[in-house]
């Protein structure tokens, strides 16, 4: 279930309107590697994930991407806010105009609207995984790209702040990996234990057993 | 069903009254016995909330530590509880 905060996750505040800069930022908000399909792609593939880290960090990462297309839809909006069909025009966004005037639909920079064929969900949770750590990768260099066609700090800022994002979620994404295939490890050598179903309940206290160590090593003052 | 379910149920139950409130007091913003009646209840669920948190674990991730434990990512997630 989800709840809705009433602020960004970042400030966004633009003063200079600028269409053609809309139009290739709307990428990130309808487009192969945007936000939607971040946010879809783990909100969906955390269903078939095995480990309760796994599941957090798809479940967690998934609800902050639709913070981050909401950001990504607020840069829209603010760079073309009062834009008139002239402006518009001259950005390149006269088919733009014709079909969604000023507003905020999901397609990519080239026109092309969201497709759920932007994303994949094996059902494989390495697959998915791996997956995920390209799709980070992919969105990162789509910030440089957009950061290089930005020339108001207003905007680059915003950027920046979501490329960095996408380097934290990459090395979150291996970390959940490593406890997958330590799972999957396990599962091999236990074969006889009736382990050999991933999403088993009758395995969780000794996988949480394996799983924990990680966490175990932050030391908060308490006896382990 | 066990105690747990049932309480969660029961909070279910009082923030969906909740959140269909909100979304009239949307189109009715003037309607002052609904507003004292959100008010009401949003007590009511938050004590409710908290009471469930304290005994089962975490709803939302602001409340995941506790005992020097990371309690958010435990099993089961809602997908997996049947409720």
């Amino acid at each position: 279930m989800w709840g809705y905060d009433k602020k960004l996750q970042y400030p966004i505040n633009i003063k200079n309107r600028n269409p053609q800069m809309a139009k290739f930022i709307i990428s990130q908000y309808g487009g192969p590697d945007g936000e939607l399909a971040a946010s879809l792609r783990y909100l969906s593939q955390r269903f078939s994930m095995p480990t309760e880290i796994a599941k957090a960090t798809l479940n967690d990462i998934g609800t902050e991407e639709l913070g981050h297309l909401e950001m990504v839809g607020t840069l829209v909006s603010q760079l073309t806010k009062g834009a008139s069909a002239e402006e518009m025009k001259k950005a390149g966004l006269g088919d733009y105009y014709t079909d969604h005037g000023v507003s905020v639909y999901p397609q990519s920079a080239a026109g092309n609207p969201f497709t759920a064929s932007y994303i994949g969900v094996k059902g494989d949770p390495l697959t998915d995984l791996y997956e995920d750590l390209a799709a980070e990768q992919k969105a990162r260099s789509t910030y440089e790209y957009l950061i290089d066609l930005s020339d108001d700090p207003d905007v680059t800022n915003v950027l920046k702040f979501l490329r960095e994002r996408e380097i934290v979620h990459f090395q979150r994404f291996g970390e959940a990996l490593r406890t997958v295939q330590e799972k999957l490890a396990q599962k091999k050598f236990y074969m006889n234990n009736g382990m050999n179903n991933l999403n088993s309940n009758t395995n969780v206290h000794f996988c949480n057993l394996n799983e924990r160590i990680i966490e175990n090593n932050n030391d908060c003052g308490c006896d382990r | 069903m066990n105690c747990k379910e049932e309480k969660l149920k029961e909070l279910m139950a009082l923030d969906f009254k909740l959140y269909d409130m909100q979304l009239y007091l949307n189109t009715h913003p003037y309607d002052v016995d609904m507003i004292e009646s959100y008010e009401e209840f949003a007590e009511e669920a938050e004590a409710a909330r908290k009471k469930y948190e304290d005994e089962y674990g975490p709803l939302k991730a602001i409340n995941g530590a506790k005992d020097c434990e990371w309690k958010w990512i435990n099993n089961p997630w809602p997908w997996e509880r049947g409720v």
